[in-house]
């Protein structure tokens, strides 16, 4: 028999950032994710956002993704020029080129 | 009802350019279909670091970003040395502030937030006085 701590990885420290936005807790209508990338070689580094809602595009850097009773709003920018596009993910089949998208179904 | 039944739509953020390094600041806001819109705008005067501006009715609120602590900016009226600065305004009244790795913060020329040490420093307005928080 194992004990449960066996299979749990210690808790991942926050970093600074995190704590920093932590810590503004009590106004939760707008979120701001601060994302700082390294690679190893040049790439046109992505962020990817997987939404329930059809999404589409509604102004400067901002998109919106739409349900039947909420939206969502995406805007993001960089420090440098962004591309932006979209995809829709139905049945995942194997080998496709895109990582597939996993949902937490409650 | 089947996964199949429920897409998922995936927003793809990609810079234009391939670089080993860069940042984004992103805003996420969640409303009902028939609640009123957050303005959300990137501002743009900043040198070297990401901003953006959220307004909703006459609240607004102001994120600075900069890649590290840097010499004192100002930018929409906050001038800091901070790496990550949040600037909250009620009706063109300062209710909070907050910094990161930064030595001091004003606004429109009032000093809010100041340490001795690049150090995480925050404060509120409480009936009409400002506080900075321990």
């Amino acid at each position: 028999m194992t004990l449960a701590r066996e299979h749990t990885s210690p808790p991942v420290p926050m970093t600074d950032e995190q704590k920093f936005f932590f810590d503004l807790r009590g106004r939760p209508d707008v979120f701001v994710l601060c994302d700082e990338v390294t690679a190893k070689e040049p790439e046109p580094v992505e962020l990817n956002f997987t939404c329930l809602g059809s999404l589409s595009r509604c102004g400067d850097s901002q998109f919106q993704s739409t349900t039947a009773t909420n939206r969502l709003f995406i805007h993001s920018q960089s420090t440098d020029e962004l591309d932006w596009s979209t995809r829709t993910f139905h049945d995942v089949p194997v080998g496709y080129a895109c990582p597939p998208s996993h949902r937490l179904t409650l | 009802m089947s996964l199949s039944d429920t897409p998922a739509h995936r927003l793809i953020v990609s810079r234009s350019s391939p670089k080993c390094e860069g940042r984004f600041l992103t805003a996420l806001a969640a409303r009902s279909l028939g609640g009123e819109l957050p303005v959300i705008e990137s501002l743009s005067t900043l040198d070297g670091g990401l901003g953006v501006r959220i307004r909703k009715q006459n609240e607004e609120v102001i994120v600075l970003l900069w890649e590290a602590a840097n010499e004192p900016t100002a930018v929409e009226g906050v001038a800091t040395d901070a790496r990550i600065a949040v600037v909250r305004r009620s009706g063109g009244v300062v209710m909070g502030a907050a910094m990161l790795e930064g030595t001091q913060l004003a606004v429109d020329a009032e000093d809010l937030l100041f340490a001795d040490t690049p150090a995480m420093v925050g404060g509120v307005r409480l009936d009409g006085t400002w506080r900075m928080l321990p």
